[in-house]
């Protein structure tokens, strides 16, 4: 092993909170190689983030620190003063994790990039080396850029913006901490290669903070994966990948969607009774300032029928979300027509819509934005059976058996939704969507804001929900990896259009669109090949 | 989720802010101080002694008496009735009017939301004390009358406070999920809107409390509030403010300080609740 | 060029608003049932006078054709006749404005400086000493009945340590100046007589700092969770991971990202502080718009209470209005 740049020794971070002490790390001992790119991995809440915030002194207010961390001998943990400003950016290169928040709002690009300059290597000609950090970040038209606002960037934009700033004073090592969060798949890609580039010249480290397993996996020499605040497994990111020894690394692992699992019923029912028809369907949302807003969906035609299970994929912004409320008439069409069993949906009013709701239900992404924090289990799920069951002993009964449909034990009638984890609270809305026995069930991203792990377990329920056949499923998804295993019927839409629509393995083995072949190279994988 | 709940109420006091207990602490002496004014001293709210007039504190008039010859501890205690009483009655008022309004212009949306906020707006135009000095002026000094004012001019904030809250839950999912499992419109806003969008009410309305007190006391200290032979802090204080020039400090300053510490009290409470919610 | 748009597109949403406060004022002493022509006469006038009064106010027209007359009159400049004194109300505003105008001037500038310095220097020692005193002090200031408060300064500066003038108004009677402007600290240093600055600051000093004490309370609070808020900040942590100096940090992050706020919350404490004044003119018998309104109002004189709402009501409206407009002036995002 060659010298170690960056060297962690048993780090402790404790956190008072007013619920008690939160141990955010509970004994971390790590290392980087100049040159080396490692990442670190984890769940939320596991105490990845504390790591970076202890390397620059920027720990929560109260929180205590114990154990060492040197950079090439410097004792991190003893800086203060202006030796501690000087070691920040000038040593220790943080990379925020959302960069239009940390970006201030109210200086230039180019001031904040002169701010640093002027912070630790002062000199003429800032203006010139502010265009060229941007250019090296690959910023086109980085003379102009200087004058922007954060307000004015791009999402992809400012986490280059970003990058540019936190490598400003040339430090030995670049942490970024969860780089891509709300970024596109494929700007995901771009921005891990700019960050891991980084190490490659020269004797800089780069350490990559993420949850994103098959992220990192491309891009990282070296993986160590933290639950709860422990390191429970680190190693070169082949061997780890393929010999995973903890059985957490195993279920992070799992928990990747493989493309290559098929749906392991034959779409054969092609027979079931129309459900639901969208006719030239076209959502304009109301301009804000003047000028007219292209649509958020147009020229959208499709069948729905009992037993089908359809997948509408694209990726954020490209329409799926409002083709859900669309067909659930949460939002009036501005143009076409929505008919659902023999009614015109479209043009209906709220208490006519609110008839048909014993008919169609919705599973929402967000499990807790879902639930009403201030009911019960039992009153959130007998919401929608109000509709059609109005003897209370009944309709206890049926909460109790859509509870164990969806595999939650009947006790937990009586929690509120913070009581229950994520995987618990999706559950919770299942069963309120499948409580009153629907015909039509939409469900929008229902698992993509869950743990990994618990994703799995989540879309394995669906799964078996969807192979009954005695209902019409509707599964909006930016991934086109988790439908394959659950879908018969693939849509895909785009720029608020449906650019292709087929059977689900039709689609896989012979893309038409070149949308759904970049949806397909962009869905995650384990790269074990790459070094 | 069975606790036990003999111990639930202790747990939830210690958890509590500690401006909190005191701010409460305070109010609630204030107020059984007025209640039980009687039993606690002998001198009535208006009853004159005819032998005292403008004495200073002493072991028969503790804060001394006036220049009527009203025995100023005995009107402190009973102002705390009148005073604390009208705010409550005030802020009730300003909580459930604005609460109507502002839940049914964040429902409503639209035209029906643009008129009623621009209305709100031209209420708003106006400071409330000159507003409260002006309608208690037309509408003329009485105890209902007072209510009204102080209630009426401050029921816009929470108008405002309640539709903005209710303008970002509809946004939320778990609304739009309400709406796909059928709820009525009468059931979207009482059952699952309200109650999430009650939460800063809660806070403000201590903090109101204190300013309706303020509020009342100021237009009494002008004239146009509480008449005179009542025992009201701001009378007290405007009447007390002349014998000032003849160093006799007593007459003002009791009432004042009652005053005061009565609306530290509910600022005290306002101040904790807000610390509590900051923290979550 | 933007900033021009904005100011011209705000100027525009003000006119609806201004139309609805002198329609609200028109109606405020409608609010009272009865004939509103009984309130404006004399109570010994005969129904000859009341009929001829009626005429003469216009009051036997249609209420729209009446409003109208009420705002053509207002565009000129004429605000009507005080019942009770017969004098046209646009000469005592005339003279009266500018008096409350110096006292509530000086106690915002006065306020402005207290909250920024001490709401920053807290946000700087969050939770320790003197973060918690300014709180506390905040509490207390937001506490204090400012009526309450002037005469407890007076007791203590004037009758016991004897230090500030005698609370009987503006300036003391050796010292009087002509006046030019109406503002007393301007007039006097026109006149060159330094002594009659001097003691007109004297009779300053107390409403002054009456006033700014209770209003800055709120302030100070404000300035202080902003300042917290920023300093809690992605942008300000991120500024610090990068390792910028402390001075840098302050100004260029720090105070600029909190004092972006400023200007809305100095607007609206303005409401707080025009309400104030008009006790504190009371308590120290200064002779403003305040004094002049309480009487009209003590006596029910209505000409003068509307006008007295009307004015300090579009005071407010225009105040906010330039703390958009410096706020947007401050702010790059506002420039759409």
């Amino acid at each position: 092993m060659s010298a170690a740049l960056l060297d962690i020794r048993d780090l402790k971070v404790s956190i008072p909170t007013p619920q008690g002490i939160v141990e955010a790390l509970r004994g971390v001992s790590l290392h980087v190689a100049p040159g080396e790119v490692l990442g670190v991995v984890g769940e939320s809440g596991g105490g990845k983030s504390m790591i970076a915030r202890t390397l620059t002194h920027l720990l929560p207010y109260r929180a205590q620190a114990s154990g060492s961390a040197t950079l090439s001998g410097t004792d991190i943990m003893a800086l203060q003063g202006e030796a501690l400003r000087q070691f920040r950016g000038g040593e220790v290169g943080l990379c925020f994790q959302s960069p239009r928040a940390a970006l201030n709002p109210v200086r230039t690009v180019g001031d904040q990039l002169v701010d640093r300059f002027r912070a630790h290597a002062p000199g003429d000609g800032l203006k010139r080396r502010a265009i060229a950090a941007l250019a090296a970040v690959g910023l086109r038209a980085p003379e102009t850029l200087i004058e922007y606002f954060p307000h004015q960037l791009s999402g992809g934009m400012a986490q280059r913006v970003m990058i540019a700033l936190s490598l400003s004073c040339n430090p030995r090592l670049l942490v970024a901490d969860e780089p891509t969060t709300g970024l596109d798949v494929t700007l995901t890609g771009e921005i891990l290669d700019l960050i891991a580039a980084q190490a490659r010249d020269g004797d800089r480290a780069v350490m990559i903070i993420s949850h994103d397993l098959a992220a990192l996996t491309k891009v990282c020499d070296r993986l160590v994966v933290m639950e709860k605040g422990l390191i429970v497994e680190t190693g070169a990111t082949r061997q780890l990948i393929t010999a995973p020894q903890s059985p957490y690394t195993r279920r992070l692992i799992a928990a990747v969607p493989d493309v290559t699992t098929r749906r392991t019923t034959s779409p054969e029912s092609r027979d079931g009774e129309t459900v639901m028809t969208l006719r030239d369907v076209e959502v304009r949302y109301p301009a804000r300032f003047g000028g007219k807003p292209p649509p958020a969906l147009t020229g959208v035609n499709l069948d729905i029928r009992t037993g089908d299970t359809i997948a509408v994929v694209g990726e954020s912004g490209s329409g799926k979300s409002t083709l859900s409320r669309a067909i659930m008439g949460l939002l009036r069409p501005t143009g076409g027509e929505i008919r659902f069993r023999g009614h015109t949906l479209s043009a209906m009013r709220f208490n006519q819509r609110r008839g048909l709701r014993r008919y169609m239900q919705m599973v929402f992404q967000d499990p807790f934005d879902a639930l009403n924090p201030r009911m019960t289990v039992e009153d959130i799920v007998s919401d929608p059976l109000r509709l059609t069951e109005p003897d209370a002993a009944r309709r206890s009964a049926a909460i109790d058996r859509v509870l164990v449909e969806v595999g939650l034990d009947p006790s937990y009638r009586t929690r509120r939704p913070h009581e229950l984890s994520g995987g618990q609270a999706q559950r919770v809305g299942l069963a309120r969507a499948l409580s009153i026995d629907p015909e039509l069930v939409v469900l929008d991203e229902p698992a993509s804001a869950l743990d990994v792990t618990v994703q799995a377990q989540l879309l394995d329920l669906i799964r078996r929900l969807t192979e009954r056949r005695d209902r019409a499923y509707v599964m909006v998804s930016h991934d086109l990896a988790t439908v394959r295993a659950l879908c018969d019927r693939i849509v895909v839409i785009d720029a608020g259009r449906i650019v292709e629509q087929g059977a689900t393995e039709d689609i896989f083995t012979n893309p038409s669109s070149p949308k759904t072949r970049a949806l397909l190279d962009a869905a995650p994988r384990l790269h074990v090949d790459a070094r | 989720m069975s606790q036990t709940p003999l111990l639930a109420p202790t747990r939830r006091i210690a958890r509590m802010e500690p401006a909190v207990v005191v701010g409460s602490a305070i109010v609630l002496l204030v107020l059984a101080a007025g209640i039980a004014a009687p039993w606690i001293t002998r001198w009535g709210s208006t009853q004159i002694d005819p032998l005292h007039f403008l004495q200073g504190p002493s072991a028969t008039h503790w804060f001394g008496t006036d220049g009527n010859g009203m025995d100023i501890f005995a009107r402190v205690l009973y102002a705390a009735r009148i005073d604390i009483g009208i705010a409550l009655a005030a802020v009730a008022l300003s909580v459930v009017l604005g609460t109507a309004i502002g839940l049914m212009l964040g429902y409503a949306g639209g035209w029906v939301d643009d008129i009623g906020m621009r209305g709100l707006d031209i209420v708003q135009a106006f400071p409330v004390f000159i507003l409260a000095l002006a309608i208690a002026a037309i509408l003329g000094a009485s105890l209902p009358n007072l209510i009204l004012t102080i209630g009426l001019i401050n029921a816009p904030p929470y108008a405002r406070l309640i539709r903005a809250e209710v303008v970002a839950l509809r946004h939320r999912t778990f609304i739009e999920a309400a709406e796909c499992a059928g709820n009525s419109h009468r059931s979207l806003m009482l059952r699952h809107l309200l109650p999430n969008a009650l939460t800063p009410i809660l806070v403000i309305a201590p903090l109101n409390c204190g300013w309706a007190i303020l509020t009342l006391a100021g237009l009494s200290f002008v004239g146009l509030g509480i008449p005179v032979p009542e025992a009201e802090w701001g009378a007290m204080i405007s009447a007390g403010a002349a014998d000032m020039v003849g160093g006799r400090w007593w007459t003002a300053t009791f009432p004042g300080l009652a005053l005061f510490i009565t609306v530290l009290g509910f600022n005290l409470i306002g101040e904790g609740l807000q610390q509590r919610q900051a923290k979550r | 060029m933007l900033v021009a748009a904005f100011i011209a597109k705000r100027l525009a949403l003000l006119i609806p608003v201004l139309i609805g406060v002198s329609i609200a004022s028109f109606f405020l002493i409608r609010l009272i049932p009865g004939d509103p022509v009984l309130l404006i006469v004399p109570e010994t006038a005969t129904d000859a006078d009341i009929a001829a009064a009626r005429e003469r106010l216009g009051l036997d027209q249609p209420i729209p054709v009446q409003y109208l007359r009420y705002l053509g009159g207002l565009l000129q400049g004429d605000f009507g006749t005080s019942i009770t004194t017969n004098r046209p109300i646009a000469t005592d505003l005339a003279q009266r404005l500018p008096m409350t105008l110096e006292l509530i001037t000086f106690a915002m500038l006065l306020a402005l400086a207290v909250s920024v310095a001490l709401g920053v220097y807290a946000a700087r020692r969050l939770n320790r000493l003197p973060d918690m005193l300014t709180r506390i002090g905040a509490i207390v200031g937001n506490s204090l009945p400012e009526f309450w408060l002037g005469i407890m300064l007076i007791l203590l500066f004037y009758q016991i340590l004897g230090i500030a003038p005698a609370p009987t108004g503006r300036i003391g009677s050796d010292f009087a100046v002509p006046t030019v402007t109406g503002l007393i600290t301007v007039d006097t240093l026109l006149a060159g007589r330094w002594d009659s600055f001097v003691n007109a600051l004297s009779h300053l000093a107390l409403p002054v700092v009456t006033l700014a004490i209770v209003i800055s309370a709120p302030m100070i609070r404000s300035v202080r969770a902003s300042a917290i808020e920023v300093m809690q900040s992605d942008s300000y942590r991120c500024a610090a991971a990068h390792g910028l100096p402390e001075r840098k940090l302050v100004n260029g992050y720090l105070m600029r990202q909190t004092l972006g706020r400023l200007p809305a919350l100095a607007a609206l404490v303005f409401g707080n502080l025009i309400g104030g004044s008009v006790l504190i003119e009371f308590v120290f018998s200064w002779q403003g718009l305040g004094q002049w309104a309480l009487r009209g109002l003590q006596v029910r004189d209505y000409p003068v209470i509307q006008t007295f709402v009307l004015v300090t009501a579009t005071a407010y409206v225009l105040v906010f209005l330039i703390a958009d407009i410096v706020q947007a002036i401050l702010d790059p995002r506002v420039r759409i």
